[in-house]
């Protein structure tokens, strides 16, 4: 096992008697359980992790946590490679596979990094001002410079993993683990809420992980562990670790997504790798606690450069030294703790520059009882080494923090931790709608007034003391509790030892260049935003923050500014002269962090991606090896094609079999309503456009249904089975539609209408048969069924058995051939099916599908909704006026009187092309020239066309304008590049069959 | 009316029967035997229709949304404020009763034996799974057995009913086309808990 140079030899949640492989970019190294990518790469001496977006800079370890903006790494191999992905949170396990981004053709040498170089030439919106000409040439720069600045890949093979959803609700959900969370989920708990507790990390315990205080006499880890329990003890909570809570939404709603097996090395193949939570809360408590800012100086991005209170966290939580000397750069006392934690694990402590003058307080006391040297009103203005910080240069500060004065002192270190001071984590907040107010005296932004049942608590509101953190958690979760009706006394919050008494910070938003040194001063280490690009966004008029935002990309990508946003609008003010307060802030938006793609998908993806509906008698089509179509969430038989047949052959003999034999089709998606009560032929009247009163008992008709704007929505046959009993049937991919529409006026309007509707679509199977054969077939099958002319003519309804089967026969059709739908419960779907092909073989009986049933309805001319209705057509469009009443009101009636509908209209015609063999596209125009010279004024369009085997020649509808005044007319049409011609026709080309009229 | 034909349950071609278990697990699911189902809509304000569905069914109509009375196999669900759905022992002719004891009371009677398939779920973790795909909150003491509610689960409306029952028992109601996509939703939604399947009585 290779040697941990940076480890420490005892301290931190990490267990050293396991040890863990892992490999960075090829190289194996050790580390252990507890410890993240970040902390063993660390405790290995690896600095330089990655390469920056645009320039190229090596780039080191900036944070521990969720706002590192630096090492992202692309993890894991194949199809599950992830990139971008935060080494700070990635849980380390053995067989870890990591890669660095940005770079090639490798991180320390990377080609790139002449982008460095060139950065004079990569000022702040480049894209626009340098490469928006020549005219087109956009497409041809934006390949070279995605390609240069990308921010990792994506992988290429499909998913492999599982991702799962869960809608959760609760009475308290308390986000973030740390002290403040934990104090609010047990005070909420106990009083008997339903509490949902979530953190991002692994283990639950925030700050409480790496702190060395005392809580109710016991030290944190301990108190932590008591409190775990008690929490774990209670029925009502449930406790989410790795989830992060990324999205406030409306009525209390947030998004969660947990990582559920992302930390194991072979993750069981049953378990979710991710789950999105989608949780409900009454009352939420945020106790998501603050980032530290970074100082905005020059290099301030080297290796080796890290936030104060993360080098803390590697010492104490980790077991890490982040560097063997370090110099501490901050504007506030709290950061001290971070360099006497340091100094405490054996880091040499040059020095702590302090940009504050006279820092007289209990932190500074403890600096100096360890003998760290103090440099007050300074700042580091230089750091040197490229690829990890070799030392720091610190000068004096002037009274404005405007320029820096006298003689640099250099300072040795290969660490320099820095603290700029500490922001809330208010995302959450801020996407629930609540206000931010700035707080000058803490220079960070805390939260004002809450638009939703909402409490924050902790550092989250600013308090950054433990003690300070345990009362308001305590009260939060009480409150919280007692909204939800869980009244009590409050509980007694857990005490913690006072902190040391602490100056107020400085706000230090830039450190002044020193006439000597250069150097980049990074806000947005992320996006590669420095200071002077903020500068120079406002110098060219920019003053609105979100436009500075987006010009200077200063807070976009994954990072969304975790620790640049706040230090970019300072820099902003500062420059405009502007108050912090009056410039407002940027949007905070969900997703707080990236969500996979795949953990909002969760189960619906394929073959779950959408429902397929299966009629009973799917099993055969699909044994019989039936081509499929889509029609709503229906999957129908487009045709059966025989071994060696083409679709065209297969389509042609199942016309050809209904014309000549006998076919049958399964019917069973068709939409059904059963309607009741003795309102019912008022209903029809007022949804079909024709007249309904007088249909007998027994006799069915057909009717065109309107929407109120006259156009045709739905059409179909309903059957009168009794005096007050109807039997609708609607188009496959409408029945809902219409159960909505009926239902919709019968609850708005028809309120004391005695009429009801059910669905009864699922409850009946259909096969129809067609063909001139099918009354015989039928014959042999049915039981107390007269089929004469007399007892069952054409548009009727009898009932008795077939093929045993209770059953509904209606002798309607599609097909213009004799036809009857024979309808039985659904469970008898199978075996009506199997008894029809078995009777019907003497008679030749071929199963046919939804394509052959389109070519034999357009021969004789019934139109298809969808086909020739688009929403836009009206029944006098289909030539069908005949059947809109004059005596009485309908839907879309008035409608229909609109003046528009009386310029001249497209109307259903039939086409027939000059060559028989030529079948037309559907859709294609119709012109009135045999030249392809634009602009071509269209006459209408093609909406049914096919191949009709039964005619030996093509037909086609179309809606055409004036059609049925043209017949005879010539025209042509667009095919396939060129034009096909074509005369216009009546809109049928076969008479039905005489026992089908 | 009596059976004397094949029939097929929606769920036949998984020949869930063959790879039936005893096993306990965290989660069973079964496709329950047919039942007789009938759909009655009518005016729950009036007395003479509240009254012949229970002298049709020994059952009282449940007026309050959600709520249901009877056990799993006989009884009556609410599905909307004038209307229910009726479950009875395969083969019972509902609709004729209902004609009969409700005579010109105004109402429609629907049968719809075959239009749903009916599928158990149970177990310790039961609800979770549900939970993956519906929004409510079912929560035991919010959605209590003898509950029922029409929601949408994963990406198909169901008919939930929490069954009256010592351990977590529910009975989904499903639109017989949809049965399929149902079955494999709760199945893979259960695997992370572990699934048995069960015979459906």
């Amino acid at each position: 096992m290779s040697s941990q140079p940076f480890r420490l030899a005892t301290g931190g949640r990490i267990d050293r008697q396991r040890a863990l492989c892992f490999r960075f970019d090829g190289q194996v190294y050790w580390g252990h359980p507890g410890d993240t990518l970040a902390s063993a790469l660390l405790a290995n001496g690896v600095r330089l992790v990655g390469r920056s977006f645009k320039y190229h800079r090596p780039r080191g370890i900036l944070a521990a946590g969720v706002e590192e903006p630096n090492a992202l790494v692309r993890l894991g191999e194949g199809a599950r490679a992830e990139p971008n992905t935060r080494a700070t949170q990635v849980e380390l396990f053995d067989g870890l596979v990591a890669e660095s981004q940005n770079r090639w053709p490798s991180l320390a040498f990377d080609a790139g990094q002449a982008g460095d170089l060139l950065s004079a030439l990569l000022p702040v919106g480049f894209y626009y001002k340098t490469f928006m000409r020549p005219k087109g040439w956009w497409e041809r720069y934006e390949r070279l410079i995605r390609q240069a600045a990308g921010m990792g890949r994506a992988p290429q093979g499909a998913d492999p993993d599982r991702y799962a959803k869960m809608h959760a609700h609760c009475d308290v959900l308390v986000v973030g683990a740390g002290p403040a969370g934990i104090a609010a989920a047990l005070a909420a708990g106990q009083r008997g809420a339903r509490v949902v507790l979530a953190d991002e990390q692994a283990e639950l315990g925030g700050g409480l992980l790496a702190a060395a205080s005392l809580i109710d006499g016991q030290s944190a880890g301990d108190w932590l562990a008591l409190a775990l329990a008690t929490l774990r003890a209670m029925d009502q909570v449930r406790l989410l670790p790795r989830t992060t809570a990324f999205g406030y939404y409306d009525h209390n709603f947030l998004g969660l997504v947990e990582r559920v097996s992302d930390h194991l090395a072979a993750p069981p193949a049953h378990l979710p790798r991710h789950r999105l939570w989608k949780l409900r809360a009454r009352q939420v408590v945020l106790a998501t606690g603050a980032l530290e800012r970074p100082l905005v100086f020059a290099d301030n991005d080297r290796p080796g450069v890290m936030l104060a209170g993360a080098a803390a966290t590697y010492a104490t939580r980790y077991g890490v030294r982040s560097g063997k000397r370090a110099v501490l750069f901050t504007n506030n006392s709290e950061a001290y703790g971070a360099a006497i934690a340091l100094a405490d694990a054996g880091v040499q402590l040059t020095a702590i520059v302090d940009a504050r003058e006279d820092v007289r307080d209990d932190w500074a006391a403890r600096a100096r009882e360890r003998g760290i040297r103090l440099l007050a009103g300074q700042a580091v203005v230089a750091v040197e080494g490229r690829r990890q910080v070799a030392g720091v240069r610190a000068m004096r500060l002037g009274p404005g923090a405007d320029q820096v004065t006298g003689l640099p002192a250099r300072l040795e270190c290969d660490l320099l931790m820095m603290s700029g001071g500490y922001s809330p984590t208010l995302h959450l907040y801020a996407q629930s709608g609540g206000r931010l107010v700035w707080d000058p005296l803490r220079a960070c932004q805390l939260p004002g007034e809450a638009r939703q049942a909402v409490h924050v608590a902790g550092a989250a509101r600013g308090s950054l003391e433990l003690a300070q953190a345990l009362v308001e958690g305590t009260a939060a979760g009480a409150q919280a509790a007692a909204e939800c009706g869980f009244a009590g006394a409050l509980p007694e919050a857990p005490q913690a030892e006072p902190a040391p008494a602490a100056a107020s910070l400085r706000p230090l938003w830039l450190v002044p260049l020193s006439q000597s040194s250069g150097g980049k001063r990074f806000v947005d280490l992320q996006n590669d935003v420095t200071a002077a690009d903020l500068m120079l966004a406002t110098r060219e008029g920019y003053r609105a923050i979100e436009h500075v935002k987006r010009y200077t990309t200063a807070g976009l990508g994954t990072d969304q500014g975790k620790t640049g946003n706040i230090n970019t609008l300072a820099i902003v003010a500062q420059k405009l002269s502007a108050d912090i307060a009056g410039l407002g802030h940027t949007t905070y938006r969900p997703p707080y962090t990236p969500v996979s793609f795949a953990a909002l998908a969760g189960q619906d993806r394929a073959p779950l991606h959408e429902p397929v509906r299966r009629t009973g008698m799917q099993g055969w089509h699909e044994e019989r090896g039936a081509e499929f179509e889509p029609v709503g969430q229906w999957r129908r038989p487009h045709h059966y094609p025989r071994p060696g047949e083409s679709m065209h052959e297969a389509v042609a003999r199942e016309c050809l079999a209904v014309r000549q034999a006998v076919g049958v089709v399964d019917a069973s998606t068709l939409g059904k309503i059963d309607i009741q009560g003795p309102d019912s032929p008022k209903v029809l009247n007022w949804v079909y456009t024709n007249a309904w009163d007088r249909l007998p008992i027994g006799r069915c008709r057909y009717g065109l249904m309107l929407n109120e704007e006259g156009m045709v929505f739905d059409d179909g046959v309903t059957a009168r089975l009794d005096q007050h009993h109807f039997h609708m049937t609607t188009t496959s991919g409408g029945a809902s539609t219409v159960m909505n529409w009926l239902e919709e006026w019968l609850q708005t309007e028809w309120l004391n209408w005695r009429v009801r509707f059910t669905s009864v679509t699922e409850q009946w199977a259909v096969a129809a048969i067609a063909g001139p054969s099918s009354r015989a077939l039928l014959k042999d099958l049915a039981e107390n069924l007269d089929l004469s002319d007399e007892a069952l003519p054409f548009m009727g309804v009898s009932e008795g058995r077939v093929a045993g089967l209770p059953a509904r026969v209606f002798r309607i059709g599609y097909t213009g051939a004799q036809s009857y739908e024979i309808n039985v419960a659904a469970s008898h779907g199978m075996a009506l099916w199997l008894a029809l092909l078995a009777a019907g073989e003497k008679y030749g009986i071929t199963p046919f599908g939804t394509e052959a049933m389109h070519v034999l309805r357009a021969e004789v001319g019934f139109i298809a909704v969808g086909h020739e209705t688009d929403g836009t057509v009206t029944p006098d469009d289909l030539g069908l006026a005949r059947l809109c009443k004059t005596s009485q009101d309908f839907l879309g009636r008035r409608g229909l009187a609109r003046p528009a509908l009386r310029a001249e209209r497209k109307q259903l015609v039939g086409l027939l092309t000059d060559h028989p063999k030529t079948v037309l596209p559907m859709g294609g125009q119709v012109i009135d020239r045999a030249e392809l010279r634009p602009p071509h004024p269209s006459l209408g369009h093609v909406t049914s066309s096919y191949w009709s085997a039964h005619l030996g020649r093509s037909i086609a509808l179309a809606l055409i304008k004036g059609g049925r005044a043209r017949q005879g007319e010539r025209v042509w049409v667009t095919n396939d590049g060129g034009l096909a011609p074509a005369t216009i026709a009546p809109a049928r080309f076969l008479a039905p069959a005489e026992a089908a009229r | 009316m009596s059976w004397h034909y094949p029939r097929q349950s929606p769920l036949a071609h998984l020949h869930l029967a063959v790879r039936a278990t005893t096993a306990e697990a965290p989660v069973w699911l079964c496709e329950r035997p047919p039942a007789s189902l009938a759909i009655v809509r009518g005016d729950a304000d009036d007395a003479g229709f509240r009254a012949g569905v229970e002298r049709a069914f020994g059952l009282a109509l449940p007026l309050v949304a959600g709520t249901s009375t009877g056990q799993a196999e006989r009884c009556l669900l609410w599905l909307g404020p004038d209307e229910w759905l009726i479950r009875g022992p395969d083969g019972a002719d509902l609709t004729g009763r209902l004609g009969q004891e409700l005579g010109d009371v105004l109402h429609q009677r629907v049968a719809i034996s075959d239009a749903r398939a009916l599928i158990g779920l149970g177990g310790e973790r039961a609800r979770e799974v549900l939970s993956k795909g519906c929004g409510l909150d079912l929560h035991p003491s919010l959605f209590r057995p003898g509950a029922c509610t029409q929601t949408l689960l994963g990406r198909v409306g169901v008919l939930l009913h929490a069954l009256p029952a010592d351990r977590p028992q529910f009975d989904l109601y499903v639109a017989r086309s949809y049965a399929d996509y149902l079955w494999h939703w709760l199945a893979d939604a259960a695997s992370e808990f572990g699934c048995a399947i069960r015979e459906g009585g």
